[in-house]
Formats: C-alpha cells, sequence, structure tokens
C-alpha cells in the first residue's frame, strides 16, 4: 500500500499476487544520498507504485521480499 | 464488390494432432504466396508511380509513347521494370523460405527475418486470444493469418501469416485444446472435436449503418456544420464552407470503419471461450477464452438512447490500447445491440453475475440514476463537481464483480471481475477534498475500459478499497485454473466477504473489526493504519 501527494492523493494498494516485476532504480543525487527508488509493476499500465527515497539496503531488501512474496502468489493475470 | 457473400459457417473443426511438431526439427512453412499478399499495397503503389510516368507521356504525347527518343529509352525501361520485378519475387521468395514455424505440444515458435533473424516461441497456456484474419486479397485467395496473443499489450505474440483457411482453423482448434488442457488419445484423434459453438447473436447490416448514423460522429458533423456556417454567415464569405470538404471526408472514414468493423456481426459460444466474427471486406475471427477479459464497458452514444442501443468493448491482455480502427474493433465484443443482446452477452463473459436481480442490477447500470437497485451514486453534497452526473455516478458490488458506472450524456458502465483486478488506488485533489470525495481507481490490462468510480463519498470509498483488496485476493485464489478445461478444486466459499449494502445511512463503523479478521487472510490485504 503505497501513499504519495500533497495536493492531490493518491493511495494504492498492490496485491503480491499481482505484481509482475519489481524494479530499483538510483540516480546520481539518490546515490549521493544512498536512497533508492523502488517501483513495482503489474500488468496494467496504471499501476504508476513507486516507493522514493527509500535507503539502499532496506531497497534491496524490499526487492527481494516483494519478489519472494510475488512469486509465492502469482497466479496468470 | 463481393460484399453480400457470406463466409460459409465453419464446421466443427477437429483438432489435428499431426499439425503438432513431433520433433524439434520439424518446421512448417507459411503459405508460398503469404509475401505476395501481405506486399501487395506496396506493390500497387510502385506499379502505380512506375506507370504514371508512361501512362501521362501517353496523355501528353501524340497517342503513342514519343518513339523518337523514346524508341531508344523502351527496351531499357522495360528492362528496369523486369528488374523489380524479379528482385521484389527474390525478396518475397527469401522471406518466404526464412519463415518456419512449429507448434509443440507446449510452445508455438515462429522464425523468421533474413539478415536480421527472429526467433519468438510463446507459450500455448499463456494465451490471451486468438485470431484468425482474411485481409481481402488473402480471401480471394482463400488464406488466413493466425494472431496468437499473449499478454504483452503490443503487437500479437505470434503472427502466423498466411495460412490455408481450413489449416488455419484446425491449428487454432488444436492450440486451445492443448491450451485448455484437453489430453488427446492419440489413437482416435477424431473424439475430441473443436468445441461445438452455438450462436448467441447475428447482426443485420440494416442496425449496424443505422448505428453507424446515430453515433457520436453525427453530433460533431452537426455541431462542425452549424459552426462553419454561421462563420460563413457572419464573415459574409463563403470561404469557410470549404472546410465541409475535409470534415465530410473524416466523417465518412469514420461511417466506413464502424459499418466495416460491424457489418456481418456473428457472436457465438464455446468451450474454448467467445468467438465473434466480423468484417465487410476483411474478415476476422476471434477467440478469447474464458477468464481471459479483464474487463467489459458497456457505452451509449446519446443518439441510441432513442434506439435503446449499447456497445460492448472488453479489456483483452494481448490487445493492447493502440488507436487505430482496428485495436478498436479487436476490443469490441458487441457493436450495437439491444439491452437484450448485451445482457445475453454479458452472460457469456460474467456467466455468475453475483446478484439474486442481475437484471434490475445491470439496467440500473445501463440507464439507471441515484442510489438504487445495489448502486451508489455521488453524495448531493458534491453535486458542483459534475452537476449533471452526480447523479448517474455510482457503483455497485457483486459477489462476483464490481460495477461502474457513470457518464451523463455518454452513458458508460464497466464492469470489472473481482479476480482481474490489478490494483486498485484512491485519488483526491484539493477540491475533491473539501467535499469530502475521492475517486477510486482500478487498474487492469491496457484497453479501451478504464473502470474509475467518480466522487464517491470519503468513507465508503476507504471501505471498498479495503474491502475490494480482500475480495479481489479471495476471487483471484478460486478462480479458473490456466487451462481452463482442467478440472478446478473447489475453494472455500466462506472466507468472501458479502457484497456490501452501502445505503448510505450504514456508516462504516463497525470496519476496523472486521478489517482485523482479515488480515489473517496474506495476500493482498491492506494495513489499516493509513486511516
Amino acid at each position: 500500500m503505497i501513499r504519495t501527494g500533497v495536493f492531490y492523493q493518491r493511495t494504492m494498494v498492490v496485491p503480491y499476487g499481482r505484481m509482475q516485476y519489481v524494479d530499483v532504480a538510483v540516480g546520481p543525487i539518490e546515490r549521493a544520498f544512498g536512497l533508492c527508488t523502488l517501483k513495482m509493476h503489474t500488468a496494467s499500465p496504471g499501476t504508476n507504485a513507486s516507493i522514493p527515497g527509500l535507503p539502499a539496503d532496506e531497497g534491496a531488501r524490499l526487492r527481494e521480499q516483494l519478489s519472494a512474496r510475488g512469486e509465492a502468489k502469482l497466479a496468470g493475470l | 464488390m463481393t460484399t453480400h457473400d457470406q463466409t460459409p459457417h465453419e464446421d466443427p473443426v477437429v483438432p489435428d494432432e499431426s499439425l503438432l511438431a513431433t520433433s524439434d526439427n520439424q518446421w512448417r512453412r507459411v503459405h508460398v504466396i503469404s509475401p505476395l499478399v501481405r506486399g501487395w499495397i506496396a506493390l500497387i503503389a510502385v506499379a502505380f508511380f512506375a506507370g504514371q510516368d508512361l501512362f501521362e507521356s501517353l496523355l501528353s504525347g501524340d497517342g503513342i509513347p514519343n518513339l523518337s527518343d523514346g524508341g531508344a529509352r523502351l527496351p531499357w525501361t522495360i528492362a528496369a521494370i523486369a528488374g523489380i520485378v524479379v528482385l521484389v519475387a527474390i525478396g518475397f521468395l527469401l522471406s518466404w523460405y526464412f519463415t518456419r514455424y512449429q507448434v509443440t505440444a507446449e510452445h508455438v515458435k515462429v522464425n523468421s527475418g533474413i539478415v536480421f533473424r527472429q526467433n519468438r516461441q510463446a507459450r500455448l497456456d499463456r494465451v490471451q486470444a486468438i485470431d484468425v484474419v482474411q485481409p481481402f486479397l488473402a480471401r480471394v485467395f482463400g488464406l488466413a493469418e493466425l494472431k496468437f496473443e499473449v499478454a504483452d499489450a503490443g503487437e500479437s505474440a505470434v503472427k502466423l501469416a498466411f495460412l490455408k483457411l481450413s489449416d488455419a482453423q484446425r491449428l487454432r482448434a488444436t492450440i486451445l485444446a492443448r491450451a485448455a488442457g484437453v489430453s488427446i488419445d492419440p489413437d482416435n484423434p477424431d473424439d475430441i472435436q473443436e468445441a461445438p459453438e452455438r450462436e448467441v447473436l447475428a447482426l443485420k447490416p440494416g442496425r449496424v449503418i443505422a448505428a453507424a448514423l446515430l453515433s457520436g460522429t453525427t453530433i460533431f458533423l452537426i455541431i462542425g456544420v452549424a459552426v462553419v456556417v454561421v462563420l460563413a454567415v457572419i464573415l459574409e464569405q463563403a470561404a469557410p464552407l470549404a472546410v465541409i470538404i475535409p470534415l465530410g471526408l473524416g466523417v465518412a472514414g469514420g461511417y466506413w470503419s464502424s459499418i466495416k468493423n460491424g457489418f456481418n456481426f456473428r457472436a457465438a459460444i464455446s468451450p474454448d471461450g467467445i468467438r465473434v466474427r466480423y468484417g465487410l471486406l476483411d474478415t476476422r475471427t476471434q477467440t478469447v477464452p474464458p477468464g481471459r477479459i479483464q474487463a467489459v464497458g458497456i457505452t451509449q452514444p446519446p443518439l441510441w438512447r432513442a434506439k435503446g442501443w449499447y456497445r460492448m468493448t472488453v479489456n483483452v491482455a494481448g490487445y493492447g490500447i493502440s488507436a487505430s480502427g482496428d485495436a478498436q474493433a479487436r476490443a469490441t465484443l458487441l457493436p450495437v445491440g439491444t439491452r437484450q443482446d448485451v445482457l445475453q452477452i454479458l452472460a457469456l463473459v460474467l456467466p455468475d453475475p453475483g446478484t439474486d436481480e442481475p437484471l434490475d442490477v445491470f439496467a440500473a447500470g445501463m440507464e439507471g440514476r441515484d442510489s438504487r437497485a445495489g448502486f451508489l451514486s455521488t453524495p448531493r453534497r458534491a453535486r458542483w463537481i459534475g452537476p449533471l452526473e452526480w447523479r448517474r455516478n455510482g457503483f455497485a458490488v457483486t459477489r462476483t464483480a464490481l460495477l461502474i458506472r457513470s457518464g451523463f450524456f455518454w452513458r458508460n458502465l464497466a464492469v470489472v471481475p473481482h479476480e482481474r483486478t490489478q490494483s486498485l488506488a484512491l485519488h483526491q485533489g484539493p477540491v475533491y477534498r473539501r467535499f469530502r470525495v475521492v475517486d477510486l481507481l482500478l487498474h487492469t490490462t491496457p484497453g479501451p475500459v478504464s473502470p474509475r468510480i467518480q466522487q464517491v463519498d470519503e468513507d465508503t470509498a476507504w471501505r471498498l478499497f479495503h474491502e475490494q483488496g480482500i475480495r479481489a485476493a479471495e476471487a483471484r485464489r478460486r478462480s479458473l485454473p490456466e487451462q481452463w478445461m482442467r478440472p478446478v478444486e473447489v475453494a472455500d466459499a466462506t472466507l468472501m466477504p458479502p457484497p456490501p449494502t452501502y445505503d448510505g445511512a450504514t456508516r462504516p463503523d463497525d470496519e476496523p473489526e472486521e478489517l482485523e479478521e482479515m488480515s489473517v487472510d496474506e495476500e493482498g490485504t491492506p494495513r489499516d493504519g493509513e486511516r
């Protein structure tokens, strides 16, 4: 479950079983601060679930955990 | 024009194991004239430009090509044309030679390309839809293209162009039988026929044409013409009237494509899924196996209201979202139909509506407004956000699907089966926050239907948001297996939260308790800390 936005607030829930893949991206500024952005993708392009500004090791841990859970639950489309 | 020839009704086609490759080295080729059928437009263009010069000199000269100097050039011209023809023929032959395909028990593989080779392989049980397409010229030669869709939202995963029509049909039957998990007895393969189909609906050309004339295009035409005429009168010049010509051409194109794609439309049901056929010059047969439809949209342009007609569109994972008329036609499940037709088709897509009064619920969804028949609409305090449609915006939940209603002039109903929800989102901007309403979005695969519940009461939306996550997870767990003919293991029916009855009066006070119970259930369960 992800929440973003100050003026335009969005809340999103992404079921583990629906995740197709998980992305971890690090930009130059993020690298300087030791951060990363985690992104979850489903079969829908509307799923724009990203968690910006995670500490790098937390991001890696989360990625592993999420993809492990996704694998356990994945059920086609 | 061969507008009146009917595609012969397809007899049950026997899946043919002999079409499956037995070894890795057994490859097949598509029909030898396929490149010609595919490239004929380019050929005609070349011939047109080459011929134009000759033709012009014929006309402008003294009847015969000016032999004075042309006498020397003519053989060269002919030689050049012959050379081009030979080159093109060689190119076609090479492209044919290098295109090979193989269908095994698990995969379909295609190798193609002369310089840049491409090997593609798709799993049969991942099939989202199979189309058999016959462009006009292919129809003349009795050929067909087989398109195999997987969920990548782009171009077709595998295209076999072109095969003989009967081969294409047999291959489709074989692939579908394989994908369905039916095993064929090698000794008497005739035991299993292609799942017999039953025709559900056929559209008459008259209705298709009338529907095109009454579609939204006409409204734009009327508005466009009115604007132009008013401009011409105000400016006292006839110049703006010239705009009518391109406008008319565009509108005619719109009419043409909707007539072309609705013509001869027939829908049938078979255990392999829903099968629709349509097309005037190009004919197309689409088969969508059960459980591959991600969302259904039912729309009604304003002028169709008088006739009580609707259009149905679907999201299927492989069909993609491209705006071309072709893609739109593919995503159309019913170009035009009465409410009766719509319900009939809907029954195929969603065999269990999950409610005891499906007629009432769907009728309310298609043309109703306010909170009736299980629908809940935008609260009155938010009516200024959408002064016309606030009574129409709404949603209803059944045991199997979520129904989303919107649109005042263009009426819209989206139906999303619970197990097809990809993810959920709540959106709230500053204005919405002021009125304490939110939009709830259901993400599905790309397609014409984009389900969005507009302007729901905040508390209700949060409750729906939480419950819908659980409902989706539960529905997913007991949905059909990928191979839809395999026996289904019976899931526990008690875990699913019952469809709620939001009748405004009940405030969702009991929600935390309900959620605690639910968070035992692992998948997709949101945490409650966000409130």
